[in-house]
């Protein structure tokens, strides 16, 4: 296969100094223009700037480019910017190789530049080894079935059914209760509109349950997904008098399975004593109280609020929950704006770390403070610490305030309500079966929370409200009518497109032996008959292109497409060889 | 030590005139505005944040609220409307009622209906007591000055004996109550304790702010420092000249320029100021003026009432009207009386004490710190 000579375009990229303050960009240029089947090398101070990207096209056109090595920064910022180029300048987009120089040269090596420059030419080179060896591959396109899996009924999933129902897709809602709504059910009234949070989920429901594309399956769980992006078959098991498995197949998966509250443990900021309660069970208690705040028959007079509970502990403390639930300091001022209006209105202290009423949450602060709610900030270290006078049954909480330089402050408290955080649910037969990616902190991960916010890295599965992390209902049903549109996007075409970088079978050369099938993580290979024999197949809409089955075929049957054996091999040539300074 | 919170003591200020405390988010802003707060007095944040989380103690010891010259400034830029400086304001009025142990300026400063009686009821005495000791042998068209409450003859007149019984029992009370004050901020707290050099070095303070009100003029305005100053001036011109000239001054009818000048003048000075601050008041003109508590009007009509019968009194006398000038006499008297018995030691005026005495105690306080660090050093580097 003795081809034309190749037309590779390099560009090296100085990141405005990040890399050309540790990296010669000139002597990468230098040691690399020669190299066989390069046309053209350069240096740019920002390749991804508008002008760069213009010249490469230019470049491209005039000097009938076939192949574009950029060496800039890492491939999951600026992949798509590039293949986007190679596309414009009339080249197949996977001829294109993006090389790191810069978290892996330039950051890593401050104190070696001629390390890290040495590194660079290796990098650079390793890069046109492998597009010299590239082929025009074209993106796989799958037909997908227009109907959509939502998963959980909390208000994001409610919505999130309606929103794709209403774009004309049928629907499918599985959650796992015996009724719908998730927590906003349960609630009384809610900020920010004041509205009866049952009587927000009561209205949604009756438009789902009337909506004649939506079926719903409640005591219903989701248990096993297999089929491919587009085309999802997925089974749910319905439990019941007479439990039954149901077999879907579905273009889209939408996962909106919620959060869970802390449960803070016995003897934690006093849990468990008579009188200490967290917020959501505070909540229940002041929905169900029109006249004075009593608790257990006991008349409050006093109440007093603790911030942050299972939320931003410390990394050393293990628990994982460092984050900031969010919602929290809202929903506490705004539990005790309403238990100021109730007769014998309560004292009302706040003990918090810091008001974190974000947007038009702070009107709500604001109305907290008028109506007497008082404000002591403990310092993150320090939290407060709540006993209780067996005697007078009263509860005393002591804290340092850093709005009173550091004094330590007592109050006798008839109540102590601890403001607990999200955790994420319990969830982990669902996260298996869709192989959804779990973040630190336990929720479910997005590709990228500014441009990618609702897609995960299994193709058409999407997760939405409070099970990527705590929200409040607004921005969970702002992030379920974003997965609504990206389901839609896909779905509503017909057709999708996939990367074909997957892998592929020699069927001269597999004997099936089945060691790739047992391998796959996606369950993309399985076993046909082919010319009197029986031969492994890929399903290239399954396949991630993980490469996993590649080295554990003993017939060495298996490539993946742009990344073949041989590609690689040159590529590790291409490092090893000796850099001149 | 812990203090220990008492959440409704927002609410009790709320007669005191402390309105919109609740609402102060803690920015600090009034802090970095007022040019009066300087480490280690950071006000008005500090003590509203006391006031907000219900330390009593903590407020009893602050010497921070004498400190304000309720100038208004921080309330101007309060990003929250909480009219801090109004805060600092009712904060002076609350710690008044704490000093005082009788209990009366509590019960003045929370029902002005109390105040008013108290006030009507000291007046009315007051005139049937003249009316009864002087004129009983006396003749009321016949003026004689303080000489007409004179039962019969003798050098001193019963009105300057009056005087000086009474002067005697407002020092004791105020001396009481400045004690108290004393005791909040400097002498109950161990750590606060100073040795007597300290309360030497800086006692020349007290004249000093009492006659100037030196800090006042620090505030960005100067009318109202101006204003205060005159008011201040003129009483106590109008003080020493009836305390020491009592039988000049009501000598007539020819006018004795050597009394009756320095009397005039401080008449005016008192009208003109107390006018001023009647339509400041009313106008709301300063920002200090934006909110008036009950005890304000009262203060300000009395004293009102008092300078310009006393002024009458005088031109009925230099007219030849004895009859009226007498009967002017008395009322004026009826004024006079219950101004100085409870008003100044129960009243808004009892800030001429504590004002000066904050801002000594405060360099006190200062003075042996800085004393106690320096021997620390000492100690560290011997
Ligand atoms: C005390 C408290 C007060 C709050 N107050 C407010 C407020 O006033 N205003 C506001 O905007 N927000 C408030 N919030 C936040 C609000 O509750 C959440 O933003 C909202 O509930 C998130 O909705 P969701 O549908 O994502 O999750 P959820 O409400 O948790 O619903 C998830 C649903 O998924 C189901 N599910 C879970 N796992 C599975 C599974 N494997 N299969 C099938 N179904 C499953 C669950 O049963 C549940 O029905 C408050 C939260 C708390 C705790
Ligand atoms: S929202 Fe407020 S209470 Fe909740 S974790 Fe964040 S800071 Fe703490
Ligand atoms: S490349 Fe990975 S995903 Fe694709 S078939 Fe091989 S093992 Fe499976
Ligand atoms: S591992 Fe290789 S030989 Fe075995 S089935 Fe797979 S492709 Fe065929
Ligand atoms: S009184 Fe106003 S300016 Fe001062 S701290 Fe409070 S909110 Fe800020
Ligand atoms: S009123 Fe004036 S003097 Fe008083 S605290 Fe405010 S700025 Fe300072």
């Amino acid at each position: 296969m003795s081809a034309a000579p190749r037309k590779i375009g390099v560009y090296v990229c100085q990141c405005g100094g990040n890399i050309s303050d540790y990296v010669d960009v000139n002597a990468v240029v230098a040691a690399v223009e020669h190299e066989p089947g390069v046309t053209v090398a350069k240096t740019a101070m920002f390749t991804c700037s508008d002008a760069t990207q213009q010249e490469i096209v230019q470049d491209a056109r005039e000097l009938g480019l076939d192949g574009l090595v950029v060496a800039s920064c890492s491939p999951k910022l600026h992949t798509y910017t590039f293949r986007d180029v190679a596309r414009r300048a009339g080249m197949n987009p996977f001829q294109y190789t993006q090389v790191n120089i810069r978290e892996q040269c330039s950051w890593t090596h401050t104190d070696d530049h001629a390390g890290a420059t040495a590194k660079a030419v290796r990098l650079v080179r390793a890069g046109i080894n492998r597009t010299r060896l590239t082929e025009p591959l074209e993106p796989i396109v799958v037909e997908t079935t227009p109907k959509s899996l939502v998963v959980g009924g909390g208000i994001a999933g409610l919505r999130a059914a309606l929103g794709l129902a209403e774009v004309g897709l049928a629907v499918f809602l599985v959650e796992k209760e015996a009724r719908l709504g998730g927590w906003v059910a349960g609630f009384g009234d809610m900020f920010p509109h004041g509205r009866s949070g049952a009587e927000l989920i009561a209205a949604l429901e009756a438009k789902v349950r009337a909506h004649p594309a939506i079926t719903v399956f409640t005591n219903a769980e989701l248990t096993a997904k297999s089929g491919s992006f587009g085309n999802y078959r997925v089974t749910v098991a319905v439990r019941g008098e007479r439990s039954e498995t149901i077999q879907l197949v579905v273009g889209s998966i939408v996962v909106a399975t919620g959060f869970d509250t802390y449960q803070p443990a016995e003897g934690e900021f006093g849990y468990g004593l008579d009188g200490v309660v967290t917020l959501p069970e505070f909540k229940r208690l002041l929905d169900g109280t029109t006249g004075p705040l009593q608790y257990h028959g006991r008349p409050v007079e006093t109440v007093a609020y603790i911030y942050c509970v299972g939320s931003r502990q410390s990394e050393d403390a293990g628990t994982g929950h460092t984050y900031c639930s969010r919602y929290c300091c809202t929903a506490a001022v705004h539990a005790a704006v309403k238990a100021a209006v109730i007769p014998a209105k309560p004292h009302q202290v706040h003990f918090y770390r810091d008001m974190r009423t974000y947007g038009k949450y702070e009107l709500l602060y604001a109305e907290a403070l008028a109506t007497g709610s008082v404000f002591v900030k403990y310092p993150d270290e320090e939290p407060p610490a709540v006993s209780r006078d067996d005697a007078t049954g009263r509860l005393t909480v002591t804290a340092r305030d850093r709005l009173c330089g550091g004094d330590e402050v007592a109050l006798q408290a008839d109540l102590v309500v601890l403001v607990t955080g999200m955790v994420p649910r319990a969830n982990d037969d669902l996260t298996k079966a869709l192989k959804l990616p779990v973040g630190t902190s336990g929720f479910y991960n997005e590709i990228h929370p500014k441009l990618r916010p609702v897609e995960t890295v299994v193709d058409g599965a999407y997760i939405c409200g409070a099970c990527q992390g705590p929200r409040t209902s607004a921005e969970s049903v702002a992030s379920s009518l974003a997965a609504v549109t990206q389901s839609a996007a896909v779905l509503k075409r017909g057709t999708a497109a996939l990367d074909p970088l997957v892998a592929a079978v020699d069927p001269a050369a597999c004997a099936w032996c089945g060691a790739c099938e047992t391998t796959c993580p996606y369950d993309a290979i399985s076993r046909v008959a082919a010319d009197g024999k029986e031969i492994a197949t890929i399903a290239r809409t399954a396949c991630k292109g993980c490469g996993g089955c590649v080295p554990v075929c003993p017939s060495g049957a298996i490539d993946l497409q742009g990344y073949r054996d041989v590609q690689v091999r040159a590529m590790i040539d291409g490092m090893l060889e000796a850099v001149t300074p | 030590m812990t203090a220990v919170m008492k959440p409704g003591l927002m609410d009790d200020l709320r007669v005191y005139g402390a309105a919109d405390v609740a609402k102060c988010f803690n920015c600090g802003t009034c802090s970095a505005v007022c040019v009066h707060s300087e480490a280690p007095y950071v006000f008005p944040r500090k003590p509203i944040h006391y006031l907000q989380l219900g330390l009593e103690s903590k407020l009893e010891g602050s010497l921070e609220p004498w400190l304000c010259y309720a100038c208004g400034e921080c309330s101007e830029q309060c990003p929250k409307k909480a009219e801090p400086g109004e805060t600092m304001m009712s904060l002076r009025r609350w710690l008044t009622s704490r000093y005082d142990f009788t209990g009366l300026s509590r019960l003045f400063y929370r029902s002005w209906r109390a105040e008013v009686a108290a006030i009507v009821l000291v007046a009315l005495v007051t005139a049937a007591g003249f009316l009864a000791v002087g004129f009983s042998a006396g003749d009321i068209r016949h003026y004689d000055g303080p000489h007409a409450f004179l039962p019969a003859g003798g050098w001193t007149g019963g009105v300057h004996l009056f005087d000086w019984g009474m002067a005697g029992v407002l020092l004791v009370l105020l001396l009481t109550n400045a004690a108290r004050m004393w005791w909040f901020t400097l002498g109950r707290d161990r750590d606060r304790r100073a040795p007597l050099s300290s309360y030497l070095a800086a006692l020349y303070l007290l004249p000093l702010h009492f006659f100037t009100q030196r800090n006042y003029a620090q505030c960005e305005r100067k009318r109202p420092w101006v204003t205060h100053l005159v008011l201040m001036l003129s009483y106590v011109t109008m003080l020493v000249l009836i305390m020491f000239f009592l039988r000049d001054m009501a000598s007539g009818p020819r006018v004795d320029w050597r009394v009756h000048v320095p009397g005039l003048v401080a008449a005016t000075g008192l009208l003109a100021a107390v006018i001023i601050n009647l339509r400041g008041r009313l106008r709301r003109s300063w920002p200090q003026h934006a909110h008036s508590h009950e005890s304000d009007w009262i203060f300000l009509i009395l004293l009102l009432y008092v300078t310009f019968t006393g002024v009458l009194q005088f031109l009925l006398h230099r007219a030849g009207l004895d009859l009226a000038a007498n009967v002017t006499y008395v009322a004026h008297l009826a004024g006079v009386v219950p101004m100085l018995v409870l008003e100044v030691p129960f009243g808004k005026w009892s800030h001429l004490a504590y004002r000066p005495l904050a801002l000594y105690f405060a360099r006190v306080r200062r003075h042996a710190a800085a004393a106690a660090t320096s021997a620390v050093e000492e100690a560290r580097a011997a």
